[in-house]
């Protein structure tokens, strides 16, 4: 039995604790991180997904802003799913988490539950590392 | 008329604002000490020591211009030292008075530190202070100027025999020590406030009583229905309101509404009913329970408490509409680290924004703002 999961809008959004960004804003992002001091810098943890995708996690206060961004947001009882903090799935987090794992065993948890244009897909986070200014540079570089 | 209730309550706003100034995390609290003062009531807070509720009262008292009386109480307090000594001519007369000069009865703001240490000598006497505005002691019998006071305590008294006297403080405010986000906030603020000159009152005593003027003759009588479905929905959830406070709360719905401009009291003006819930828990209980009901809450002059009391999206977008315009207007001249630190907050308002509010649920207000602070961020995508 199928049960439909969406993203609903929020009237009572949790504290963001991370943010994805694709294409131009991952672009416009990196290059604010990178404007950041070592201290900014060094509160935050990242990954790339992809080619064109980035993720920050870190406390709220040091997360950068460019318009475009993704701010993820997750419940304390369920650490490992992430959302977008403007929302809220339609389906507990605790269940969601349970089905998600089992669908996808192999994904490096934690995880962003996201809208993409195929509906909603989920990023892993898990290997998020503090952020290197010279591993930064180079993915920039790569792209800009 | 309707214009300088308008101008008044501009000018106890910026008088509020300035009282919360270097305080983190005390806007709702110095908000609420308006509030009760607009509706004649008066406010307890529940908090730790140390936690700058007397701060928080004093600087209102101060931007307001009011003669202030402050005093910690405890079991061996005289009521000399709250209402003044026996008047030592009068006594020789055979009358028994009491000498008030710059004592509790001549004061508009009161803050009674550890308020349920008192004796019962004292706080009979404040049940007449507190109700009726009359200092009744010997042959006294006078009038009082009082607006609010402010009683403050670590916990809520146990004791049934003073749940009595406990209930005369119709609003409920419980403040937390500084959470570690913000320490390095306090750290700064509370420096600086040790080294900024005195803060000058930036409304009159005038103005309160203006506003007070307008939310007396405001009728709730719109409201009553709302305000009548909210209480079964607390009764339903356990929360229970005595009949005093929910008959109550009706003047604090007045004097929100006054305070917000309006001429009568609309749905928007239905929060203060969280703040008349007894017990902390219990607030957090009724918040979830009118949530819908308090969705479309909303006050230019109290915008930190109402965010605070309804958890509603309208309050948190003019939260951070006044928060982003006030940023806006005040671009600094020079480059350098001023212009750094006003980017980081324009930032930070604009994290708070995206991170708040869906895009197809921003309000067109936030929306246009929001373009705004793109365009001052340069973009940056």
């Amino acid at each position: 039995m199928n049960v439909p999961v969406q993203l609903q809008p929020t009237d009572t959004p949790l504290p963001p604790v991370g943010l994805l960004a694709t294409g131009n804003a991952a672009v416009a992002l990196a290059r604010r991180a990178l404007e950041l001091d070592d201290v900014g810098l060094a509160a935050l943890r990242g990954v790339s997904q992809g080619r064109s995708g980035l993720g920050l996690l870190g406390p709220m206060d040091a997360l950068p802003w460019v318009d475009g961004v993704t701010y993820l947001c997750r419940d304390n009882d369920t650490p490992e799913l992430l959302w977008p903090s403007a929302y809220q799935p339609s389906v507990a987090p605790a269940v969601l988490l349970l089905a998600l794992k089992k669908a996808l065993p192999r994904l490096a948890w934690p995880g962003a539950l996201v809208l993409s244009g195929d509906g909603l897909s989920v990023w892993p986070l898990g290997h998020a590392v503090t952020v290197d200014r010279a591993v930064l540079t180079a993915w920039l570089g790569d792209r800009a | 008329m309707a214009a300088d209730v308008t101008a008044a309550a501009g000018r106890l706003r910026a008088a509020v604002a300035q009282a919360a100034a270097g305080l983190v995390e005390r806007e709702a609290l110095t908000e609420m000490i308006l509030l009760s003062a607009v509706a004649g009531e008066h406010l307890l807070v529940i908090g730790a020591p140390g936690t700058a509720k007397s701060q928080a009262v004093r600087n209102v008292a101060r931007v307001l211009g009011g003669r202030y009386f402050e005093y910690l109480l405890g079991r061996f307090t005289e009521p000399s030292e709250i209402f003044g000594p026996v008047d030592l001519r009068r006594l020789r007369e055979g009358v028994v008075e009491t000498a008030t000069q710059g004592m509790l009865p001549e004061a508009e703001v009161v803050f009674l530190d550890e308020v349920f240490q008192g004796s019962t000598a004292i706080l009979n006497t404040l049940l007449g202070v507190l109700n009726e505005r009359m200092f009744l002691r010997g042959h006294t019998r006078t009038p009082v100027p009082l607006k609010v006071c402010v009683g403050a305590s670590n916990a809520l008294p146990e004791d049934p025999s003073l749940a009595a006297f406990a209930d005369r403080f119709l609003v409920r405010a419980f403040v937390q020590p500084i959470g570690d986000p913000r320490l390095e906030e306090l750290l700064e603020g509370g420096w600086a406030a040790s080294t900024r000159p005195p803060q000058q009152a930036l409304a009159t005593l005038e103005d309160l009583d203006a506003v007070v003027a307008a939310s007396t003759v405001m009728d709730p009588a719109p409201v009553r229905a709302r305000l009548a479905e909210a209480l079964r929905l607390l009764r339903g959830a356990g929360v229970l309101l005595s009949d005093r406070r929910a008959v109550k709360v009706q003047r604090l719905i007045t004097a929100a509404a006054a305070l917000a401009g309006r001429t009568a009291p609309t749905a928007a003006d239905l929060w203060p009913i969280i703040l008349a819930v007894p017990t902390q828990e219990e607030q957090v209980n009724a918040r979830e329970v009118l949530r819908e009901l308090l969705q479309h809450s909303e006050n230019s002059t109290l915008p930190a408490v109402t965010e605070d009391a309804s958890a509603g999206p309208a309050a948190r977008a003019q939260r951070l509409t006044q928060a982003a315009t006030a940023l806006l207007d005040a671009r600094p001249q020079d480059g350098g680290d001023a212009l750094l630190g006003w980017r980081l907050k324009l930032e930070g308002v604009a994290r708070e924004l995206d991170a708040g509010f869906a895009p197809e649920r921003m309000p067109v207000g936030l929306r246009d703002l929001r373009a705004r602070l793109v365009e001052a961020l340069g973009g940056r995508a």
